[in-house]
């Protein structure tokens, strides 16, 4: 499990060491650091549940802004002491489980291409499980203000320990890339105060294609794991759990489309899960106005192929290019929550499942 | 007449600027590198980070001219049909997946000139008028 990442940081010591030989430029060439942040606000009309995301343990009511959601601060470091050789790191703050913000290496991996079209990567990486997965935390590369929790908040993990190779091709004058990857994640939410579950993924294993039909980028990818979880110092058996998706992007002119369709499948049928969303946004100046629509639902009968209870949310939002490296977003978003969960958390007995929330961004990149 | 005065100087920097985003822009590659003519399809993937090859092999060298240069909104127009703001979306994606970085920003078109001059596989834009025999056009962008 650590030993990717060990080795990582080996090839990233060393790469350094021997940078002075490899380079022809002075070290501060062979060094660029970048960073990232967004700090929002969200609050919701109901004070009868919670409107939490994800594991986060915060969420918003309309008696308070919740500014743990969305706000999160990030810090990217590449060392590449020749075109062939580089070692990336990147330091995330933001809202996880627990009381309150935490900081943690969200990725640190050496990259080597042998051959420009080819490049091999070891240490700890995202899971490629969706369409944006790398760059979901990101408020600047995207246009929703936050990635849909029907999708985005089913993975089976958000990294892993491992490595990949990714093979970058043109077919025609289309470019193809095909990424396979292997490895183990680790990672923790908390089921009451100070219990924490852990949850195991061995034999980590996923491919993902894409395709750039100038303008239409078409994804698939599918994901595969022996998942176990300790609790209360019990270790469970592992089950076989797989994840699919496949996602458009259509961004030509002033028009995004954007959508995508996930399958969470488990040898426990009753925690499978279905997800989609589709967004569409026109790019008016500064501007650009977008909606949403975003659905998740589980399938508990029929062997785990009938839907079981589902949730669906419209949004309705706006960016603003307002400065360079700077863009504000609004959002409104109507849900209708899983009977009694998600997104509504601690809910009363009189609440009747259906929430708006409003939320307000800044998002940065440095 | 203060107030005259202000909207001539407002419209002559107006106009001014109009005319340099109407520029012409050419790419530029090293006068040794084998690609005789580049489509505005091949340019796109590089300054998009599709590709981080050139179309006659070997690791593209791109430059950019710096953030707010009117022959750099010129090119992207012209060369992508993105905005400035659209662009830096695409290179932000790119940059925090780890999967590419953007190209180096240099502050003048002589210094790019320079750079592609000096670099076998150096690729970089520059206004048409700017071009000389130290650099290899491949493609023009009315």
């Amino acid at each position: 499990m650590t030993t990717p990442l060990g080795l990582a940081a080996l090839a990233l010591v060393s790469s350094m060491a021997a940078a002075p030989a490899i380079a022809d430029g002075n070290f501060a060439d062979m060094l660029s650091y970048s960073g990232f942040g967004t700090v929002g606000l969200a609050r919701s009309d109901t004070e009868q549940a919670v409107w939490v995301q994800n594991i986060q343990t915060f969420g918003a009511t309309n008696k308070n802004f919740d500014y743990r959601t969305d706000s999160k601060l990030a810090v990217q470091g590449t060392i590449a002491p020749a075109q062939w050789l580089s070692g990336t790191a990147q330091v995330l703050t933001e809202e996880r489980y627990g009381p309150g913000m935490s900081t943690q290496f969200e990725w640190a991996f050496v990259k080597v291409k042998p051959l420009p079209d080819l490049s091999v990567r070891a240490g700890r990486m995202e899971l490629p499980t969706f369409l944006i997965s790398d760059t979901r935390n990101v408020g600047y590369a995207n246009l929703w203000l936050r990635a849909p929790d029907e999708v985005y908040g089913q993975p089976i993990f958000d990294v892993y320990n491992g490595y990949d190779v990714t093979y970058q091709h043109d077919v025609g004058p289309y470019p193809v890339s095909f990424n396979v990857l292997a490895g183990t994640s680790v990672s923790e939410t908390a089921l009451a105060p100070g219990v924490q579950r852990r949850i195991i993924g061995h034999k980590l294993l996923g491919y993902n294609a894409t395709l750039d039909l100038n303008g239409i980028t078409i994804r698939v990818s599918r994901i595969t794991t022996d998942r176990t979880h300790e609790e209360y110092g019990i270790t469970y058996p592992a089950l076989s759990w797989s994840f699919d998706s496949v996602g458009v992007i259509y961004d030509r002119r002033n028009i995004v489309l954007q959508s995508e369709f996930i399958e969470r499948r488990t040898s426990n049928p009753s925690i499978n899960v279905n997800g989609m969303y589709l967004l569409g946004g026109y790019h008016l100046g500064k501007w650009t106005p977008y909606v949403m629509y975003s659905r998740g639902e589980t399938l508990g009968g029929g062997n785990g192929t009938v839907p079981f209870a589902s949730m669906h949310v419209v949004t309705g939002g706006a960016r603003l290019d307002a400065f360079r490296n700077v863009d504000f977003k609004v959002q409104i978003e109507h849900a209708a929550a899983y009977q009694g969960g998600t997104p509504f958390e601690n809910q009363s007995a009189t609440f009747g499942n259906v929430g708006n929330v409003f939320s307000f961004v800044v998002d940065f990149v440095f | 007449m203060t107030r005259l005065h202000q909207m001539f100087v407002a419209l002559a920097l107006g106009i001014g600027s109009t005319l340099a985003a109407a520029a012409e822009v050419v790419v530029i590659v090293n006068p040794t590198n084998t690609t005789t003519s580049m489509t505005v399809d091949q340019v796109q993937e590089i300054y998009l980070g599709k590709t981080t090859t050139l179309p006659a092999g070997g690791y593209a060298s791109a430059v950019d001219l710096a953030n707010g240069s009117p022959t750099r909104d010129a090119f992207y127009q012209k060369a992508t049909g993105k905005s400035s703001a659209q662009v830096k979306a695409v290179w932000t994606r790119l940059l925090f997946s780890g999967r590419n970085t953007p190209p180096k920003a240099l502050g003048t078109s002589a210094e790019v000139k320079k750079f592609v001059a000096s670099n076998p596989n150096g690729i970089g834009y520059i206004e048409k008028s700017a071009a000389d025999s130290s650099v290899k056009v491949v493609l023009t962008l009315p």
